[in-house]
């Protein structure tokens, strides 16, 4: 699971990649990053920052993000979730054909 | 003796107001259409048609006439007339149109009216599905001398979708989905390359592209990693590989069958109309409209969503009506940029027309700059939903299903 802490340094992290402007904003972050952290699952939260740094322009606080999680975690846990089924789908597709289920 | 009046008479004389309506009465009368108002009116009332003695009173200038023949007799010879005099009509205002406005504004009438002509003379066939069960006793002991595991329709050269979903077969309405510039239009060219090569002949209506740059994807496909050119050679016209073309060119194409193909260049509208004149000119195995969006509505759509609906039923009625497969391609677009895998019917903003009318939906993604197909059925009318990978190279044109994502 995820840590507050780790939370910051993922978002600091996915900023400096797409070389946009991360605001430090203690210590009202820290305490944010951990309610995120405690709160939603981890490898989707992950994902939602690098979503939410690629899709805006920034600069960035973490207090937005927080401010705009639920919509963008469940976002990404949708795409998440539909290409799972795609997997899902050529594989079954795929042990279907091999048994001549067809 | 008019044929209204014929027809007339014998409607209640039978009192079969039933059989009237299904044959199609109502596109019949022009002079005597008060009286079939008067009639359809004292039905709606009373339930029964009026006497003769009820319709002297209101219309006393209508005459009545023995009908020895059954309703179908009638029914049949006012058909005929009917559309001869409207055929007549349209042929006089054509030729008006052709003196005042010029050969196109012409055609153009010429189109719309007999498409509509034709539609009011192709009944929608009626079937006691019970009483014709030996047709399809019939159509299954054909089918099966074939061989039951033997492909039905047309390959598709997908192996998943031959074997699940039978090939393309007449009538079919297939629609190829996907956010823009992910390759739709080279799996519908793949499609109709497949065809060919099984030796049918594709019509491929493309808006999107030119002659030359339809060409040189073609050959492309159909070189499919051969070695003798790439795209780009083509593209940029590499000397180094004209003679190979020519010989390749020579021994692909040299007495083989047609590949139509309409371009966009010079068409002054591209409706459904257009569509079904080129299927009448060509009679073409399959058909390929590339792309949906870039497709004008004869109907007058009042926007964008309401245009793509009724494009979609036309081409759909147009594929049942000429027995012949459809596949349309259609682009989907997000406001915030798309997603990274394939589209969800539902993100397709007509996507309940597109429910009931297509056989197939085939929901098609492309990482950027990746050479790996991720396609997905999102509707299959006769089969369990699949999903397959397309490893291809499109620069070479060579392709391969592939099972790892």
């Amino acid at each position: 699971m995820l840590t507050g802490k780790e939370l910051i340094e993922i978002f600091k992290e996915s900023c400096e990649k797409s070389h946009k402007l991360f605001i430090p904003d203690s210590p009202r972050q820290e305490s944010v990053a951990d309610a995120l952290a405690k709160h939603y699952d981890s490898e989707i939260l992950e994902k939602a920052v690098n979503y939410y740094i690629k899709k805006n322009h920034g600069p960035f606080l973490i207090f937005d993000f927080a401010i705009e999680s639920r919509t963008v975690f469940d976002k990404v846990k949708f795409e998440e979730e539909a290409k799972n089924r795609f997997r899902n789908l050529v594989k079954e597709t795929h042990d279907r054909l091999a048994s001549d289920e067809l | 003796m008019n044929y209204e009046v014929r027809l007339l008479n014998s409607i209640i004389d039978t009192k079969d107001f039933t059989s009237a309506v299904n044959g199609g009465v109502e596109n019949m009368f022009i002079e005597y259409r008060d009286v079939w108002n008067f009639v359809v009116s004292h039905y709606d009332q009373h339930k029964k048609i009026p006497s003769k003695e009820t319709v002297k009173q209101h219309h006393p200038e209508f005459e009545f006439f023995a009908t020895p023949e059954p309703l179908s007799y009638y029914l049949d010879e006012a058909k005929k007339e009917s559309l001869s005099y409207q055929t007549r009509v349209i042929v006089s205002k054509a030729n008006s149109i052709l003196n005042d406005s010029g050969p196109k504004e012409s055609l153009s009438y010429l189109m719309e009216s007999t498409s509509k002509l034709y539609k009011y003379a192709s009944n929608l066939k009626d079937t006691d599905l019970a009483g014709e069960w030996r047709d399809r006793f019939e159509d299954l002991k054909q089918r099966s001398i074939k061989g039951a595991g033997e492909l039905q329709g047309i390959p598709s050269g997908i192996g998943v979708i031959d074997k699940s979903f039978g090939g393309w077969q007449p009538g079919d309405f297939i629609v190829l989905l996907g956010w823009t510039g992910v390759g739709k239009s080279f799996i519908a060219r793949l499609f109709a390359v497949n065809a060919w090569k099984a030796g049918y002949r594709p019509l491929i209506i493309s808006l999107e592209m030119n002659k030359q740059q339809e060409g040189q994807r073609l050959d492309t496909l159909l070189n499919n990693g051969e070695g003798h050119f790439t795209n780009t050679d083509l593209v940029r016209a590499n000397p180094n590989v004209v003679d190979g073309y020519e010989k390749w060119a020579e021994e692909t194409f040299a007495g083989k069958h047609a590949i139509h193909l309409v371009t966009s260049e010079g068409l002054e509208t591209a409706d459904q109309n257009m569509v079904q004149a080129k299927i009448d000119q060509y009679q073409p195995d399959i058909v390929i409209l590339d792309y949906h969006g870039l497709f004008d509505d004869s109907s007058g759509a009042k926007n964008e969503t309401e245009k793509a609906k009724n494009l979609s039923k036309a081409f759909k009625r147009m594929a049942v009506k000429n027995g012949v497969p459809i596949i349309d391609v259609a682009a989907v677009t997000m406001n915030d940029g798309h997603s990274e895998r394939p589209p969800e019917l539902e993100e397709v903003a007509w996507s309940k027309q597109l429910a009931y009318d297509a056989d197939l939906v085939l929901a098609i993604h492309r990482d950027y700059n990746s050479d790996l197909f991720q396609v997905v059925s999102r509707k299959v009318r006769r089969s369990t939903h699949f999903g397959f990978l397309l490893r291809w190279n499109l620069d070479t044109g060579k392709w391969a299903e592939e099972w790892d994502l």
